[in-house]
């Protein structure tokens, strides 16, 4: 999917700033995607490519900046002149809006595959049972998993585990996923269904912000490649850039030493 | 040794040490019943970001924990009814099993809840489930069962703790054992078959439980 160059951005995140204690993990992060933009931050753990995708879900609070999604700021409101935190039914409202998988998978384990899925869409999006399970069976399919409905996470491979993982964020028909490091922990044989998996959602014309050590698939798969070092946006650039002749020096070691 | 076994007279009276068992057991129940909803909240409690909750349930399982069974249980039956609370002796024996066994789940829960992934919470937040929803649909079903074989110890120990309630004549199992004891003077046949239906029960529970474990595999 192309995306449309005139569109509003879906997310907007604007000199974000985000410490643990006196440690800088964000130092003014700038970073703006559009409706069905596929954008992938790399960059040396440490970076802060992580701790960027988790307040952008809220699962961090951050110091300073703002995070817009889809035209609503997020996280904090002000009051009187200074920033507070939302509250939570607040903030589970607006993370409902974005999905995540994590490198580890966190499938619920006393769950199966389908009621993994079906979890967020019965309480969150309060679907009757039968509507929800209809869902599910349909997002399972889609990450090739129809036949294992009723496996729990422990009956199943790393890959696939990550497989019922991406089903069940995008079930909840979020605005945008974000993909944290997905093939971190698999495998090396695993690693391709689940890249072909996210190929899959992309070319659906799903909006994507991916965390990833993977060079090749972000090249591959990305429209924009953002390159994070220390806290900061670095470069950016599209995928021929980043990768192509005539890249920076620092990229150039960072992508030297990252080749396995 | 000039004594003589005379099992007759104790299987004369079998069905009301029956009986005495099956009021154990149901005080078990209820007591473990009400303890473990005290123990779930007394948990969750002790792990929130709260001072103020973390500071009632330790105190809680501080004092509770402190107290010996039969004390708890002559304070509840003799000494409450002299401040107005008056409870007959199966409800304060109840009161007083539950706070007890509450005070020991607490510290089964808590190591339950610290024993479940963060992972999983991160990952029902970032669905959208609010605070609590995650508590009921994630942590507390992944936590129980992870504390399913301690729970079942307490609930052993706390059958076999309903004894205690002969203290304020409850006729549970024990204090079927004594009348029946003081009316026949068979000391030995009665105390061993007393015995005998503990430990029966007791290895009955457990396999019960043991089975229930197969039937949810640990994750």
């Amino acid at each position: 999917m192309i995306p449309d160059e005139n569109a509003r951005p879906l997310l907007e995140i604007r000199d974000l700033r985000k410490n643990f204690g006196a440690v800088e993990i964000l130092k003014g992060v700038d970073l703006s995607l559009r409706p069905k933009e596929v954008v992938s931050i790399i960059g040396s753990s440490g970076s802060g490519k992580t701790t960027l995708l988790r307040c952008v879900n809220l699962l961090e609070e951050f110091q300073g900046g703002d995070i817009v999604l889809d035209g609503e700021t997020i996280g904090y409101r002000t009051s009187g002149g200074k920033r507070v935190r939302l509250r939570d039914a607040e903030l589970s409202r607006q993370r409902a809006m974005t999905g995540m998988v994590f490198q580890s998978f966190n499938l619920f384990p006393h769950l199966t595959a389908a009621g993994n899925v079906m979890l967020g869409l019965r309480k969150v999006k309060k679907l009757g049972k039968e509507e929800a399970f209809a869902i599910a069976e349909k997002w399972l399919g889609r990450v090739g998993l129809g036949t294992r409905l009723n496996h729990y996470p422990s009956q199943l491979s790393g890959g696939q585990q990550q497989r019922v993982a991406i089903a069940r964020a995008l079930a909840m028909n979020p605005k945008l996923v974000l993909l944290d490091e997905v093939t971190s922990a698999l495998d090396p044989e695993l690693v391709q269904e689940v890249l072909t998996t996210v190929k899959g959602i992309a070319d659906d014309g799903a909006t994507l912000l991916i965390v990833t050590h993977e060079m090749r698939f972000a090249r591959e798969v990305s429209d924009r490649i953002v390159f994070m070092e220390q806290g900061r946006i670095a470069e950016q650039g599209t995928p021929e850039e980043i990768f192509g002749e005539g890249r920076s020096e620092r990229l150039n070691a960072f992508l030297k030493s990252s080749r396995h | 040794m000039n004594y003589t076994l005379h099992f007759g007279a104790v299987w004369a009276s079998f069905d009301q040490l029956l009986i005495g068992l099956a009021i154990g057991l149901g005080l078990a129940v209820a007591a473990v019943a009400i303890g473990t909803l005290i123990g779930l909240l007394s948990a969750f409690a002790s792990v929130s970001h709260s001072r103020i909750l973390r500071g009632i349930s330790w105190i809680y399982v501080l004092l509770i924990r402190n107290i010996p069974l039969l004390v708890l249980v002559l304070l509840a039956y003799f000494a409450l009814p002299q401040v107005g609370i008056r409870l007959d002796k199966y409800e304060s024996f109840i009161a007083s099993l539950a706070l007890y066994a509450g005070a020991y789940l607490t510290e089964v829960f808590r190591a339950g809840l610290l024993s479940v992934p963060k992972g999983i919470v991160e990952a029902a937040r970032a669905i959208g489930l609010t605070r609590l929803q995650t508590n009921l649909f994630v942590v507390a079903p992944v936590m129980l069962r992870n504390a399913l074989p301690s729970l079942g110890n307490t609930f052993i120990g706390m059958f076999k703790d309903s004894s205690i309630a002969a203290a304020i004549a409850v006729p549970e199992l024990t204090f079927e054992a004594r009348k029946i004891n003081v009316d026949t003077f068979r000391v030995v046949e009665t105390w061993t078959v007393a015995s005998g239906l503990y430990i029966a029960t007791c290895f009955t529970i457990a396999a019960l439980l043991r089975r229930l474990e197969r039937r949810f595999p640990k994750f």
